[in-house]
């Protein structure tokens, strides 16, 4: 039995800020209930199948797929009358309601938390709003590429003297952990006290926290600091070195004069360890070109592990620079077993990463797949709220519920 | 009736540097009373990294510490000497939580593993954070930011085609990974509540950033499309798109998020004839023509500020955002009519501005209603005024520099 097996969440949430918050907490063993509209699926279900598949395309979204697992899914217009009445019979059983629609969206439905707390007073709503619910910027659009920049993260990657560059994977999963933390807050709270409350995340208030170091910089010294590539203010070399093969590379900090003497040991230059242009971290870092070609020169005559392992024995930090292609090949991951094998509905057996958390009396897993659009609808309406098979039948028929999206898809 | 979420929960703080310490920043900023053990004489590590006020080393005025400790209480104490074990026992008594993020290797070799841990307060949780794990063929190796980021599949895509793999900037790594090890806290502690059992709750900074790849690796095993370097361009596969990229500015940068608005991008420049041209009609057609896309849409961007491009895109609901350095980040319009930042008054280092809540209660507040502790500070107050040591088992305490 996981850890939150005695917890209920209703999760409105699409993209991927939301539905990684309640993925995590459904792999601990909180029963997620996903509702989705035919009129409005997850907008991570794509519109196109993914290169080289065939089928039903918001079926195939690896996106969606990855975000989903372990939930339980149906399908709700809650712009219908009959939907809305449902969507309010889930929330009396449900502990948590998660959205992260604008904030305009769930009082247009008439659906606020001042409504849900009448239907359960002890209900959890979590909201979270790209830019929060009040404020001047209050309505603005915000996705993954906007939240990144607006939280400080972009100005400072780079490199050196260039201009500033996204990330590889946007700002959206960040907001996903400050999600799930504000649930589980919520929870003890209410644990304790029997009270529900509101809790609003605003994506660029939850992650710009991960800029203090440098915020604090500006506010002590004024100073804005600047973008510095692979290198680092304090240590050398720290940087990104090429590796025997195409497009290989191998990651390594040197981050004190020990370990430069080990370096250069290993590389059989322990002369290197007198020059005077290298033998301190201030002579290092005043000479950074010259430095990296003395490391370049050795790395690129090696594989990238084997750069790792030689480096590694004497304690220095290092390893290979891997591809999206690469990760589920590595011995360390492999023999941890984080990577899983998860077979779905319409797009058959893949890889998914686990969840990074390990609690040692309950487990944290992926338990299955993502849900297909609907398919748990007859569940939850008939066991858990009581419906009969032929209510099913006329919702259906009026496309208050189904199973497949009412139009060409939603536009990313 | 508790006046902060998670008031009543007692967490004994063994972190140092970011990860760690982050985390139980978050517990202690929602109601939690943490006590951070720290070496005698020496403290966490962090406070021996700048930013300093003028660059001037200062154990009580790292800008790093002081963000990450707000709440905070400070004890020292020995742990390798037996005395200090004994006393930090005491401690484990009547708390809820210990954190920890030293390598894997450490409270084994101190000798206060969970397990003996457990035997003292069979509801403890207990967290520990490091670099790999405590299992596999790399528990043992070293990582910093840059390598964790390397070998997660952040780096690989990052820069520029024909340069080498970029890293990210900042050590998001570091915040990741206490967020996540908050969220197991939470669990394991949830658990604790229902049921009286602790637990042992681990996370691995690697991990933490490979499963934030998501996209990346399902992708990959879904279609085996490998994420390359695309430059200023996003791409999560296939060429870059310069309808989601970063573009100079008059003065600065902003990144277009346009999508499928195509339209409302060609109405905002004022350049409403381009939706008919072919090479510009659809977003697969502009990606097609990107550079020539970009050198239309510059001389708009550059007489323009970042500040007039983002209200005017986003009136016209096109999400572009705009790129803020540190200073223009504390000056946000948005942040200000929300009060986001708060000002906490330091002993020692003076007025210090903290970022705000990282997501707001409706029933019990986010605070900092403390600043970031000096060295030993509450050394009195726990060891005497908690565990209720005499000023004789003080001075015993003090004289062994077990405190």
């Amino acid at each position: 039995m996981g850890a939150l097996s005695n917890v209920r969440v209703i999760d409105l949430t699409m993209g991927w800020a939301g539905p990684l918050a309640t993925m995590l907490l459904a792999a601990a063993g909180a029963e997620v209930i996903k509702v989705e509209a035919c009129q409005h699926p997850d907008w991570f279900r794509v519109p196109r199948p993914p290169r080289g598949m065939e089928g039903l395309p918001h079926e195939q979204s690896p996106a969606f797929n990855g975000t989903n697992l372990n939930k339980v899914g149906i399908t709700l217009n809650l712009r219908d009358a009959r939907g809305k009445a449902l969507f309010k019979q889930l929330i009396g059983v449900g502990d948590v309601v998660v959205e992260n629609y604008s904030p305009r969206a769930m009082p247009e439905l008439g659906l606020p938390y001042t409504v849900l707390q009448q239907v359960n007073p002890q209900i959890i709503m979590v909201s979270m709003p790209a830019f929060g619910a009040s404020g001047p910027w209050k309505g603005y659009i915000g996705y993954g590429q906007t939240v990144e920049p607006m939280s400080g993260l972009t100005a400072l990657t780079g490199y050196e003297g260039g201009s500033p560059l996204l990330l590889s994977n946007g700002g959206d999963p960040f907001v996903a952990l400050n999600g799930a933390v504000a649930i589980l807050t919520a929870l003890h709270h209410r644990q304790v006290t029997g009270r529900g409350q509101h809790v609003e995340v605003s994506h660029i208030e939850a992650v710009t926290p991960f800029v203090g170091g440098a915020l604090m910089d500006y506010l002590l010294n004024k100073r804005v600091r600047p973008r510095r590539g692979n290198r680092h203010r304090d240590y050398a070399p720290h940087g990104c070195y090429r590796c025997r093969g195409q497009d290989q590379w191998v990651a390594m900090t040197i981050s004190s004069d020990q370990e430069w003497q080990r370096f250069c040991g290993v590389i059989g230059r322990p002369a290197l360890a007198q020059d005077e242009r290298f033998h301190d971290a201030a002579s290092r870092l005043k000479h950074p070109v010259e430095l990296d070609a003395v490391v370049e020169e050795w790395t690129a005559q090696r594989d990238r592990y084997e750069v790792m392992q030689l480096l590694q024995e004497k304690g220095i930090a290092a390893g290979p620079v891997l591809s999206n292609a690469e990760i589920t090949d590595d011995p360390h991951l492999q023999e941890r077993g984080f990577f899983q094998e998860v077979a779905r509905a319409h797009v058959g057996t893949h890889l998914y990463p686990g969840v990074p958390i390990s609690l040692s009396g309950t487990p944290v897993t992926i338990s299955g797949p993502a849900p297909c659009l609907g398919e748990d609808n007859r569940w939850v309406l008939e066991e858990l709220l009581g419906l009969a098979p032929n209510e099913l039948a006329s919702l259906a028929a009026d496309k208050v519920i189904g199973d497949t999206p009412s139009d060409a898809g939603p536009a990313p | 009736m508790p006046d902060q979420a998670l008031s009543g929960i007692r967490v004994l703080d063994l972190t140092h540097y970011v990860a760690g310490a982050y985390c139980t920043k978050l517990l202690g900023d929602y109601g939690a009373e943490v006590i951070k053990v720290e070496r005698p004489g020496h403290g966490d590590d962090t406070r021996r990294l700048g930013p300093f006020l003028n660059d001037i080393p200062d154990i009580e005025g790292s800008g790093l510490f002081l963000h990450l400790n707000t709440n905070k209480k400070s004890v020292t104490l020995n742990l390798k000497s037996k005395r200090g074990k004994s006393v930090f026992r005491d401690l484990v008594k009547d708390s809820d939580i210990v954190a920890e993020n030293f390598s894997p290797r450490v409270m084994p070799s101190l000798r206060l593993p969970f397990q003996g841990l457990r035997e003292v307060n069979p509801a403890l949780v207990m967290t520990s954070i490091s670099s790999f794990g405590s299992t596999g063929p790399y528990s043992h190796y070293r990582a910093t930011d840059l390598v964790e980021y390397a070998m997660s599949g952040w780096m690989y895509p990052m820069g520029e085609p024909a340069r080498p793999p970029l890293q990210p900037g900042g050590p998001f790594v570091q915040y990741v990974a206490g967020l996540y090890a908050a969220i197991g806290t939470l669990m394991a502690h949830h658990w604790a509540t229902a049921t009286g059992e602790g637990q042992r709750v681990e996370v691995a900074i690697h991990e933490a950033a490979v499963s934030l790849l998501v996209y990346d690796t399902v992708t990959y095993s879904h279609t085996g499309q490998v994420r390359e370097r695309k430059g200023h361009r996003f791409t999560l596969g296939g060429p870059g798109n310069p309808l989601s990229s970063v573009q100079p500015c008059k003065d600065g940068y902003i990144v277009l998020v346009v999508g499928r608005r195509l339209t409302e991008l060609f109405q905002l420049i004022g350049r409403t004839e381009l939706r008919d041209d072919p090479k510009f009609s659809t977003p697969e057609a502009v990606t097609e023509h990107a550079d020539e896309f970009e050198e239309l849409l510059r001389p708009w961007l550059l007489s323009h500020t970042m500040e007039e491009i983002f209200h005017t895109a986003q009136r016209a609901r096109i999400p572009i955002a705009m790129v803020p350095t540190a200073g223009e980040l504390l000056d946000f319009d948005q942040h200000k009519a929300r009060e986001y930042y708060v000002e906490v008054e330091h002993p020692q280092a003076g007025a210090v501005v903290h970022t705000g809540p990282p997501f707001r209660m409706s029933a019990t507040p986010w605070q900092v209603s403390r600043p970031a502790p000096r060295l030993g500070e509450h050394n009195e107050e726990v060891y005497s005024g908690r565990l209720g040591y005499s000023r004789k088992d003080m001075e015993t305490l003090r004289a062994e520099r077990v405190i």
